[in-house]
């Protein structure tokens, strides 16, 4: 028999006062798991009965599968909810300590303090528990009837249940925490948000002043996020742990959540050790009073008014178009309102609301210092550029990569900055750090508007272990810099570290074929050759460099296709050729592939081109012709002339550039080609060039430079025919 | 025993309870008096053990009674607004207490319920201002603790009620020593039924004393002197509180006892005289306008 006054009698006692709460949270669950899982399981029948998305029995199974790991597993409604209830069970339980009739009857009966924080806090978790594995076990049950249940499914179910659990652990702690700091429920409320969601403010707050104030500063390469957020850790990553038992297996599951399982409980531990620390020290008489700690008030208040009226600046800087007094008086504002609006909360009291000017005062005095910190900058941070010898290696994106796809071990699309961090190792330092010392040298308004000026994006990586992101801009026009930047693209560990097919031998077992075009051609290569291919351009690769890149353009691309059909993926790689590739353009004549960049003018029916007149209308309507095809015009004025004698089309087919499939990758496509003539090929039926058979026309651009006359004179003549009345 | 030394207690800057040092005697009833504000309430809730002394230490039996489960066992603390749990009738709340209290008498409970007539299975929410106050009562008597500390206890109880509440006491004390410490802002809710009388002003303790030591060592005297020789022969060596003159007729408030002043005025030459007992009012009028107060401001308003 258990004793009148043991942890359990006490624990029983407790759960009589919360059966509300348990109720709440059992038809939440029961919703949020069930309800779904069931109207999901329908949809799946309906799917299959009716042929949509499924039309096989094994895609059926697979469906249900991961339909009851999601729905079961990492539920995102389920952990919305979890999270929702994680508070109010803590509010609920500890509200006690809120109301002063209640502190009376609780602190004078004969209970040890220290049992009945552990019998409420135990009780709060045992209240979730239960209603949460009541729903899980019914929606097992209601999975396997269905045969909705294999080995991976519930392995992956298992974990995210502890999953799910943790999140809700850390949350649940951290409410407490803040019902132990707070003395109304209101507060106790604000307190929590204020805990959960503080760290995350600021991330973005520091973020948006990063950009904003700091002309290098960037997450390219080295992308921070919110260190010990929860709610960031669950939205951030739950979805991409999805079917990842299915994908990757189990283990690799079980290894990814093993951090974030640690990282949370060490937080829960943590929040209750303190929540258990305020709660010994918190004074029976702070029931109804905001803050429980006086000293915590001002604190609290320079902590909340910071990041917020931060974020009021970074609203109106947006809203202002960047105006600076508009966006110094906004944060004073911002200030002076939260400040404010904290004295009120804390008295209840409207003309409480400018009370204790010294902490406003410092909370100020920091927002000043903080603004005049980023406005100028004050740390040097847009001047860092490390030593050589601090410097192990660095990995550069110049924007203009020779292949913009990149995928990970599984197969999975990654982003380059990913693919370049793990694989851009440039020991060569000198040319990037000589590059970044002349960007922070020079004004950003001081480069000439025709030079081609780009933002490139840098990772040092120093010996002491740090890693450092930056971006800073790059004249790719200037001379002086172009032997610097060919000893960067020229090096092997930059060609290697953005052109994963050079290097990721393992994806030529899944390729499933190989395309090379010229625009308008489309030939077709066996999965067979992709090595040979490989080898071919590795080749060529070897004398490339910036110059190269530079002084050609693009006469072909090939494409590869991948595919796994066992995990269901497939992605593609997609590389430009250039004459200087001979090695890879005389294989591909040797496989009867190649098509050369110019039409062959037999094979084309017609062509036509159409002049592009941009204007601006004045007020009496009058049209105000704008030459420079980069400045603004509110509208064009279009007049297109066909071309069908052979000798007119040879000419312009040998101006002309298949603009619309090539990347332009070094810079040099915008400002090379004429914007004023759109050119358009309608090749002939039953043409050699192979490809789509739908696809006959294709769009071109000429020269710059290089229209021809007779083009020019057409056009022109068209557009007075057309505009005389 | 409940032993209070030197207990101080600040709410922010205002001070409650300023250095109050009181014992309150085994079996005995404490009456705690003084107006609104005077810190009765807090005084009660630090001996609860609900709130923490900023200094001074409270004892009882010996023990401290802040954050001490042992101490608290020996002690139930009825609220001047009691808080009962939503939706809960007489019946749960029994029932939370009894696991509480390892000598809660619930029979005894229901008895009394019954006495009182109130309905274990009416919700209490339902109840008036008044049967709260019963059911607290009732709860802290069942409860079976030494020491019974009630805040405004007898406040909205209609006078059979509050005779009902003082025989309880008197049974309760007779049968197990039961010590009840009741704080009011009554002085004529107090006069008949407490032993010891505290009063606190502006959270200090202006007196502490027995009431009986009171009313015995003060009397009222009226009387109509032959002449003046007679009178100052009948109060030479008297110590008189107060006097008050109405026509011949004289009204004396002296310290003594009732024996040494009938043995003093049977020797002198009297028209008319009588010993009168005082009322608890009366005595603390009298006592703390001594001390420089002027009672009836602080007690009757």
């Amino acid at each position: 028999m258990t004793s009148k006054n043991s942890f359990w009698a006490s624990s029983r006692e407790n759960q009589r006062r919360r059966v509300w709460v348990w109720i709440v949270t059992f038809l939440g669950m029961f919703v949020s798991v069930m309800g779904r899982l069931l109207v999901h399981l329908s949809r799946i029948d309906q799917w299959y009965r009716e042929g949509i998305n499924i039309t096989t029995r094994e895609e059926y199974v697979d469906e249900l599968h991961r339909l009851a790991a999601e729905m079961l597993g990492f539920n995102d409604a389920l952990a919305l909810f979890s999270a929702g209830m994680a508070v109010i069970i803590a509010m609920q339980g500890f509200s006690y300590l809120c109301d002063r009739r209640k502190v009376d009857l609780y602190h004078s009966v004969p209970v040890d303090k220290n049992r009945r924080f552990a019998v409420v806090y135990v009780n709060g978790v045992i209240l979730f528990l239960t209603s949460y594995i009541v729903n899980i076990l019914l929606g097992l049950l209601t999975a396997a009837a269905r045969g909705a249940l294999n080995g991976w499914a519930m392995a992956e179910i298992g974990i995210a249940f502890v999953w799910q659990f943790l999140f809700f652990l850390t949350i649940y702690s951290a409410a407490v925490l803040a019902v132990m700091l707070t003395g109304s429920l209101f507060v106790t409320a604000c307190m929590t948000g204020v805990l959960l969601l503080y760290e995350i403010v600021w991330y973005e707050v520091i973020n948006q002043l990063n950009f904003y104030f700091l002309d290098t500063y960037s997450t390219f390469f080295v992308d921070s996020c919110p260190k010990v957020s929860v709610l960031y850790d669950w939205f951030d990553t739950a979805g991409r742990l999805m079917w990842m038992g299915w994908r990757q297996g189990i283990g690799a599951l079980a290894q990814r959540v093993l951090p974030y399982g640690i990282k949370w409980i060490i937080l829960a531990v943590a929040a209750t050790a303190l929540a258990w620390f305020c709660y010994r020290r918190r004074p029976s008489e702070a029931a109804g009073r905001a803050i429980v700690f006086p000293q915590c008030r001002p604190i609290l208040k320079v902590a909340v008014a910071v990041p917020g009226a931060l974020l009021f600046g970074i609203i109106l800087y947006d809203a202002s178009y960047q105006n600076d007094i508009l966006t110094a008086v906004g944060v004073l504002i911002g200030g002076v309102l939260i400040c404010a609006f904290m004295e009120v909360i804390y008295d209840f009291d409207i003309k409480s609301a400018f009370r204790h000017p010294v902490s406003g005062g410092v909370a100020l005095a920091v927002l000043a210092l903080l603004c005049l910190t980023y406005k100028f900058d004050f740390f040097g941070y847009d001047k860092y550029v490390p030593k050589q010898d601090e410097v192990e290696s660095v990995a550069i994106d110049l924007g203009n990569s020779f292949a913009r796809s990149f995928w990970d071990e599984e197969f999975i699309s990654i982003n380059s900055d990913d693919y370049e961090r793990e694989h851009m190792f440039l020991t060569d330092t000198a040319p990037v750090l000589a590059l970044a010392a002349k960007a922070a040298e020079t004004d950003k308004y001081a480069y000439d508007e025709a030079d081609l000026v780009r933002p490139v994006y840098v990772l040092y990586r120093l010996k002491s272990g740090r890693e450092v992101g930056r971006t800073f801009l790059v004249n790719f026009s200037d001379p002086a810099n172009e032997e610097l930047l060919n000893r960067i693209v020229g090096s092997r560990e930059y060609k290697e570290g953005c052109m994963q097919i050079l290097t990721d031998r393992r994806s030529y077992d899944y390729v499933e074929n190989i395309t090379y075009s010229n625009g308008s051609s489309l030939s077709w290569l066996l999965p067979e050759e992709a090595q040979k291919l490989r080898e071919a351009i590795v080749a060529d690769l070897e004398d490339f460099d910036f110059t190269a890149g530079r002084s050609q353009w693009p006469c072909g691309w090939l494409r590869w296709s991948f595919g796994d059909q066992s995990q269901g993926y497939s992605w593609s790689y997609k590389m430009e050729i250039y004459e200087s590739f001979t090695h890879t353009i005389d294989y591909l004549k040797e496989q009867g592939a190649y098509y050369p960049l110019q039409l062959d003018v037999s094979d084309v029916e017609e062509i036509e081109v159409t002049r592009e007149y941009r204007y601006r209308q004045t007020s009496d309507g009058t049209k105000v012709f704008v030459g420079d095809p980069q400045a603004e015009a509110v509208a064009a004025d279009l007049y297109a002339v066909d071309f069908s004698d052979p000798d007119e089309m040879a000419q312009i087919l040998a101006a002309i550039y298949p603009h619309e499939k090539f990347s332009g990758n070094w810079h040099n496509a915008t400002y090379e080609l004429d914007q004023d003539y759109e050119v358009t090929i309608y090749l002939k039926h039953g043409t050699d060039y192979p490809g789509d058979s739908s696809m006959r026309s294709f769009n071109y651009r000429f020269y710059a430079g290089q229209v021809p006359a007779f083009v020019a004179e057409a056009t022109e003549k068209e557009a007075e025919r057309q505009q005389t009345p | 025993m409940i032993e209070i030394h030197d207990l101080t207690k600040n709410f922010d800057k205002i001070r409650a309870v300023d250095n109050v040092s009181v014992t309150i005697r085994e079996n005995t009833v404490f009456g705690l008096i003084g107006t609104n504000g005077a810190g009765k309430s807090t005084v009660l809730r630090m001996l609860a053990g609900v709130l923490k002394a900023d200094s001074g230490d409270i004892l009882i039996d010996d023990m401290p009674v802040y954050d001490n489960v042992e101490a608290k066992k020996r002690l139930f603390f009825i609220a001047d607004e009691p808080y009962f749990f939503a939706n809960a009738n007489a019946q749960a709340m029994e029932r939370y207490y009894s696991g509480i209290y390892e000598n809660f008498d619930s029979a005894e409970f229901y008895q009394y319920l019954e006495k009182f007539g109130l309905d274990k299975n009416r919700k209490i929410n339902t109840f008036s201002k008044g049967m709260k106050r019963q059911l607290a009562f009732l709860l802290g008597v069942c409860a079976h603790t030494r020491y019974l500390l009630c805040d405004e206890v007898l406040d909205g109880l209609d006078p059979v009620m509050r005779q009902g509440v003082k025989s309880i006491f008197a049974k309760e004390m007779d049968e197990r020593g039961l010590t009840p410490v009741i704080a009011s802002h009554n002085l004529r809710e107090l006069e008949d039924i407490c032993d010891h009388v505290g009063l606190l002003h502006k959270g200090g303790v202006l007196l502490s004393k027995d009431l009986e030591d009171m009313k015995c060592n003060i009397q009222k005297i009226q009387c109509v002197f032959a002449n003046v020789e007679e009178e100052l022969k009948a109060l030479g060596g008297l110590e008189v509180l107060k006097k008050e003159q109405r026509g011949s007729l004289r009204t004396y408030t002296v310290r003594s006892t009732r024996e040494e002043i009938e043995a003093r005025f049977a020797t002198v030459d009297t028209v008319f005289y009588e010993v009168l007992p005082l009322s608890l009012e009366e005595i603390f009028i009298s006592e703390t306008e001594v001390v420089g107060y002027d009672i009836k401001k602080l007690i009757l308003g």
